[in-house]
């Protein structure tokens, strides 16, 4: 392929979409003043006692998983094709072409999935297809010819690897991937747009007629925040998923050669999941703020109301996955023979990481009943309660994030030996920016006892700067630093097996995660189909209880996992060769 | 072998998150339909009582005016000095600014409800917006969607709260009816109750009072109360028993939280119900008794044991728990305090508490049933 030919589909897909052509084509002419339909309990259908809902979530949330994983992927997988590029390293690039093989195998079984969604979302709930199709118009189709565009740049992104490895085809075959990357970035964007309206619907009146052009009804208010939360959340889970693959390998092989591969695969899979984690709390910061700012009482529900005991099982998850993490960087520090003298300092992580983990568990604005009341002597715990509100909690959150990064940074220092005149220096002004950044986390959550409600909020912004310029300082520092430092050898694949099951603990804690927040995102419309704006009137419009909720998101997860380990056993068979073929060849 | 041993590991951690999400308190969702109710015939104090109904259930208000500091205390607050101030307030350029007493007043929290930006509290605006915009849901759209009887309702309720008369009319024939729904806000809400005899039965009022031939004498007798009472003295006595004592009882003896434990809804179906009761219980008709019980369950039903004592989870206290009784007494003693309840007296407990004539009320068989059952109640 020329570069002219891959310009000009370049510049075709740049054309697509651009919001004129992919958001707002042909509006004025669309614009119909009909009222959102009003459907009664009778009009949903009843299949054979079928719960049409649980069909529906159980397909929504199944096509999330997939393509989470399918989008996220190639994002580093580019990422670290341009690392091979730079660093001249074939290490980076045979991880990349192996990061999309797994893509590969999952992502027909990610449009086939899709598919069952359409159908049962068709079958199940026709009213509300029929209406999110009137406000979205041609931007369904194009969502449709986008899919084509990245299957086809996916399947020309893998199979060219070869092909396009060596000089300048190399920057061609990273052109493919950006486009690769832009489709798919596009059509997450677009599947955005409909779910967030459905939250925060716009461009239409309150009767839900549609006024506004379909670019208005896209760009609603909690359009951007989700967008950026599903892109972090994307990229952890990703990494994380890959993560997996790469214990299970490490823990398959017997070759040594294989499972030192396996081993940096696992620690680079690691790198990026903890890397899209580490702003993903404030990511839904932004977005829990602007659910506030768009319905006070929406915001309300989710933090203070029937869903805050959700909140607490988040708190467990993400703590469990933040001490997975943890733990799998505590393991590597035996990987290099410096990494001992760093091994001192995992207790005093372990107590903040543990410490944060429990405060971010405590809960506080719960619905009780009289008795629960009487027995905790008032709403809230005399003791624990103050533990519960948000000062407490984000700095909880922050340190567990600074922490996290220092665990990292200390596998880091045990492998290089700064060489630099300012080396003392520096490490200074590294210790300094830990023991301000903190200082001021901590000071700034005790502001935010002695504060009202409102300067609470805003307590919390210099937290997360302190936090960033901590990571940001030190990553910039360590750079100038260890330039020509003194490399010690990483002793890859010297890892305890116990170790890699803190990497299968990721992925199946950010899947149940995953499923758990849509269960959130999703009653947070209480009994509408678009909040406001259509009313769910079919005899499952209510929240399900959380132990429901539990049995239908494991079910999900477990049917994820089962899809995963045949993706994953697709991508092995692909490197098996039948005995004794390769010597008559 | 690798695969099981990462497959049972990541199985156990999933189940471990599914049984932790079972573990934690299970908020039951409300799945009925939503009833309307007529209002008409409603007397003030019935509407006051259907606003605060409101202003705690659907109007989802008390999600935000509560103590949390989200929106303006209001059942807390000192709203007879508020409501003056609010209206002379500069800031305020309202329908109501500038005017003076209840009708203002009225126009005022109208105004709040259906417009709540044109006064924003200070300290409670939208941010960044300098307090000139409301985070406040505008109550008659979607989604509270209060139609007008019930924004007059909670008016009521709030006017009475400052320990003003309302100025509100109330519903009359052809105003809109007022729709029950589940409350946003969550809770554990038991099924709607829709005759009067089923609410009796669900808060136990003929144990107290002589209702359905119960002969209980421990409140006034309900037979003949509509000729007694006014409707709005019925609710009154309902929400807030101490209000007004009979002759010859004591106050502090009805609970007094069924104001927030009985739905708008039963209120007024339960109101009807007392007001159509015949002045005295019907004559006894052998033909008509009630059916023998045949399990110890319909028996203590029949009789309202829960009524008064913690049986089960019913948490009365005006007797004994039951619960456990048979390692505190014999099946004799058990027997014995059913039939002549004064013999002994538990302490904490006063004597003529309990009705003296089960033994003429109950069968043999059903005694037994009784004592058996209770004699088994675990702790």
């Amino acid at each position: 392929m020329k570069l002219s030919h891959l310009l000009a589909l370049f510049a075709a897909i740049v054309l697509l979409v651009s919001p004129d052509l992919v958001f707002a084509a042909a509006d004025e002419a669309a614009a119909v003043l009909e009222g959102a339909p009003k459907p009664s309990r009778l009009d949903y259908p009843l299949i054979g006692g079928v719960s049409g809902r649980t069909v529906v979530w159980s397909a929504a949330q199944m096509h999330l998983f997939l393509a989470a994983f399918v989008l996220a992927v190639p994002l580093f997988a580019i990422a670290t094709e341009f690392m091979s590029v730079v660093t001249g390293d074939d290490r980076f690039d045979n991880m990349a072409r192996e990061f999309m093989k797994i893509t590969m195998a999952a992502y027909s079984l990610t449009a086939l999935v899709g598919g069952g969604l359409l159908l049962s979302l068709l079958v199940f709930y026709p009213h509300l297809m029929g209406y999110m199709v009137k406000v979205f118009r041609g931007q369904m189709l194009i969502y449709a010819m986008l899919f084509g565009l990245e299957s086809i740049t996916l399947y020309v992104y893998f199979y060219s690897w070869d092909a396009l490895r060596r000089g300048n085809r190399k920057w061609y075959h990273m052109s493919i991937g950006l486009l690769l990357n832009t489709v798919g970035l596009t059509l997450m964007f677009i599947a955005n747009a409909w779910v967030s309206f459905m939250m925060s619907p716009a461009g239409v009146d309150p009767t839900g007629a549609v006024t506004g052009t379909v670019w208005e009804a896209t760009r609603n208010p909690l359009w951007n925040p989700l967008n950026l939360h599903r892109f972090l959340a994307n990229i952890a889970y990703g990494g994380a998923i890959v993560g997996g693959y790469a214990a299970y390998m490490f823990l398959a092989e017997k070759d040594p050669e294989k499972k030192a591969h396996y081993d940096w695969m696992g620690y680079t899979s690691n790198f990026i999941a903890i890397l899209g984690f580490i702003p993903l709390p404030f990511a839904g910061y932004w977005l829990m703020a602007e659910i506030y700012a768009y319905s006070q009482q929406m915001g309300i529900t989710a933090m203070g109301g029937i869903l805050a005991w959700l909140f607490i099982i988040q708190a467990v998850l993400i703590g469990t996955i933040m001490l997975a993490a943890n733990y799998y960087l505590w393991s590597g520090l035996m990987r290099t023979d410096r990494g001992a003298q760093y091994a001192k300092y995992v207790k005093y992580i372990a107590v903040v990481i543990v410490g944060g983990f429990l405060v971010w568990l405590t809960p506080h604005t719960l619905i009780l009943t009289a008795n629960e009341i009487q027995n905790l002597g008032g709403t809230h715990h005399k003791i624990l309660g103050p533990l519960g509100i948000m000062p407490a909690k984000n700095t909880a959150v922050n340190l567990m994030l600074v922490f996290t990064f220092m665990s990292f940074q200390l596998f880091y220092r045990s492998s290089r030996i700064p060489t630099v005149s300012w080396a003392k220096s520096g490490n200074m002004i590294v210790v300094a920016l830990y023991v301000v950044g903190i200082a001021n986390i901590v000071g700034a959550g005790i502001y935010g006892y002695i504060t009202p409600t409102v300067y609470k909020v805003g307590a919390s912004v210099p937290q997360v700067v302190s936090t960033l310029t901590i990571i940001i300082g030190s990553v910039i520092i360590d750079v100038f630093m260890l330039r020509g430092a003194k490399a010690e050898k990483v002793h890859w694949g010297r890892m305890t097996e116990r170790s890699q099951y803190a990497l299968f603990v990721l992925p199946v804690a950010f899947t149940w995660l995953m499923g758990l927040m849509g269960y959130i995102r999703s009653s947070l419309r209480t009994n509408w189909h678009v909040y406001t704006v259509m009313k769910d009137n079919s005899p499952e419009n209510y929240i399900p209880t959380l132990g429901d909720a539990g049995n239908v998101i494991t079910a999900i997860t477990l049917g994820f996992m089962a899809i995963m380990v045949f993706v994953f056993w697709l991508s092995r068979l692909g490197q098996t060769k039948q005995k004794g073929t390769e010597d008559a060849a | 072998m690798t695969f099981l041993r990462v497959i049972g590991f990541s199985v156990l951690l999933l189940l471990g998150y599914m049984g932790f999400a079972h573990m934690l308190p299970q908020v039951v969702p409300d799945t009925s339909e939503p009833v309307e109710v007529s209002t008409e015939g409603l007397d003030m104090d019935g509407f006051i009582a259907l606003g605060e109904n409101i202003f705690k259930g659907k109007g989802t208000c008390t999600l935000c005016h509560n103590g949390m500091g989200r929106a303006p205390d209001t059942l807390e607050m000192d709203m007879a000095a508020t409501y003056p101030a609010r209206l002379a307030d500069p800031r305020y350029k309202g329908v109501a600014a500038g005017k003076e007493g209840p009708k203002a007043i009225e126009e005022y929290i109208h105004e709040s409800m259906v417009s709540p930006s044109a006064y924003v509290v200070a300290g409670f605006g939208k941010k960044g917006t300098n307090d000139t915009e409301s985070p406040m849901p505008t109550v008659n759209m979607p989604p509270i969607e209060l139609n007008d009887v019930e924004m007059n309702a909670v008016t009521a309720f709030l006017q009475d709260l400052a320990g003003l008369e309302p100025t509100v009319p109330l519903p009359g024939a052809d105003d809109a009816p007022v729709a029950e729904k589940p409350a946003v806000g969550g809770g554990e809400p038991a099924p709607l109750l829709t005759s009067g005899e089923a609410i009796v039965d669900e808060y136990g009022c003929a144990s107290c009072h002589d209702l359905g031939g119960s002969g209980a004498d421990l409140g006034p007798s309900l037979y003949g109360i509509g000729k007694r009472m006014t409707r709005a003295e019925v609710i009154e006595s309902i929400i807030d028993p101490n209000a007004v004592i009979a002759e010859g009882y004591d106050a502090d003896f009805m609970p007094a939280d069924f104001g927030e434990s009985l739905r708008g809804r039963e209120l007024l179906v339960l109101t009807d119900y007392l007001m159509s009761l015949p002045d005295a219980p019907p004559a006894a008709d052998d033909s008509e008794d009630e059916p023998l019980a045949t399990t110890a369950l319909e028996a203590i039903d029949k009789f309202g044991c829960a009524g008064c004592h913690d049986l089960d989870g019913s948490e009365a206290d005006i007797g004994p728990k039951l619960n456990g009784i048979g390692k505190r007494m014999t099946a004799n003693e058990v027997k014995t305090a059913i039939i002549d309840p004064n013999a002994t007296i538990a302490d904490g407990y006063e004597a003529d508490m309990m009705p003296d004539d089960f033994a003429d009320q109950m069968d043999d068989s059903e005694l037994s049933l009784i004592v058996d059952y209770l004699m088994n109640l675990p702790e």
